[in-house]
């Protein structure tokens, strides 16, 4: 490596560094006493989340209204992932069976998958692949990645495309493997980094949920 | 003194055991995820033992049931959880390689035809000394209770 491209390396990983700090300072994660052994990031004041459309798994128009009346977990991901996504989806499902079994009022939140490779994952594709998780979990996905970038950057989603060729078929799709939630009002109110256990995310998920409603 | 059907035995037993015997590798908990219906990628998970004294390395791993076989390491770097292809499995002497969700798996690509839960495939594994070895792989669907079995092995 020549020493002004090593120099231009190192000055770019201190602008990354600093712009991500900036990020969270004004995101305002803070550790809030009764939710500080949470494993869970809580925002100390929840995001409103700026206008997006995207259609869902039975081709329904989905936007940030959408989101509103209820709690909502969500994970990116794409439908020809063999380890982590397939996963995280089981842990919801997980989730989801042991909350509609023990959650006393009731109160089942929505999981929901957003694509982050629309060119494979149409509409018709996620008609198939959501329900073979759970019924009642919801997909999500666009005609374009610039649709889906609409969500993904106000998530704080990272994601790469990685085509070893433009034909390239078999392609993998980096993303993040965190879990989003989102509150009844339709603002990003926590997240939730991987690995994740369903046992923890439930306690962690009524804890954040008691402590909102008492605000 | 060399008794003939003894050797024949002993052979018989090698060969049928369920767990297949080749230098002195085991494969242990051995299964496919069942593929969502639209995916034509999944893993396969195992734990390789090896109880010899010295270290064995699997190179590759082929299946009539599938186009291709790679082994994979499920990393997460730079908040990007990725899949880094790897040469092989290295399994050390007297040790074992844990193949498990969000870690190792070995890959599957293209299945001939979809597999369901419930169903065995054979997966053929060649050394690096040459030998290979063939085992059974059932295909499970991850779900509800199961769950926590195959993510806190
Ligand atoms: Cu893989």
């Amino acid at each position: 490596m020549s020493k002004s491209l090593f120099i231009t390396l190192i000055l770019t990983i201190i602008a990354v560094v600093s712009i991500v700090g900036i990020t969270l300072y004004q995101s305002g994660r803070v550790d809030r006493s009764d939710l500080d052994n949470l494993s869970a990031t809580v925002f100390r004041v929840p995001r409103i989340i700026s206008p997006f459309e995207l259609t869902d798994h039975t081709n329904k128009t989905f936007t940030q209204d959408s989101l509103k009346g209820n709690w909502s977990f969500i994970f990116f991901g794409y439908t020809n992932c063999p380890d982590v996504c397939p996963n995280t989806l089981s842990t919801m499902n997980v989730m989801a069976t042991n909350l509609e079994k023990n959650q006393p009022d009731k109160v089942v939140p929505r999981f929901i998958m957003v694509s982050v490779d629309p060119e494979r994952d149409t509409v018709e594709i996620l008609s198939k692949y959501i329900p073979y998780f759970n019924n009642s979990f919801i997909g999500l996905t666009g005609t374009s990645s610039t649709q889906i970038d609409v969500i993904t950057r106000q998530f704080g989603i990272p994601y790469f495309i990685s085509k070893k060729s433009p034909d390239d078929a078999e392609y993998e799709v980096q993303h993040s493997g965190a879990i989003l939630l989102v509150n009844p009002q339709g603002n990003l109110h926590a997240l939730f980094s991987a690995p994740h256990d369903p046992a923890k995310l439930i306690n962690e998920f009524n804890l954040i949920r008691y402590i909102h409603e008492q605000e | 003194m060399f008794n003939f059907k003894n050797a024949i035995a002993v052979l018989l037993i090698t060969l049928t055991s369920p767990f297949v015997v080749a230098e002195n590798l085991t494969i242990d908990d051995a299964w496919i995820r069942e593929a969502p219906p639209v995916s034509r990628v999944q893993a396969a998970y195992a734990i390789f033992k090896n109880d010899q004294s010295s270290d064995i390395e699997i190179v590759s791993a082929s299946s009539s049931a599938f186009k291709k076989i790679e082994f994979h390491k499920t990393i997460s770097e730079n908040g990007l959880t990725k899949m880094r292809q790897q040469a092989s499995i290295a399994i050390s002497a007297k040790e074992s390689a844990v193949l498990k969700p969000e870690g190792m798996h070995m890959m599957l690509f293209n299945p001939v035809t979809p597999l369901r839960a419930g169903e065995k495939v054979d997966i053929n594994f060649k050394l690096s000394n040459g030998n290979s070895m063939t085992s059974s792989f059932t295909v499970k669907k991850v779900s509800g209770s199961d769950h926590h079995q195959h993510m806190h092995h």
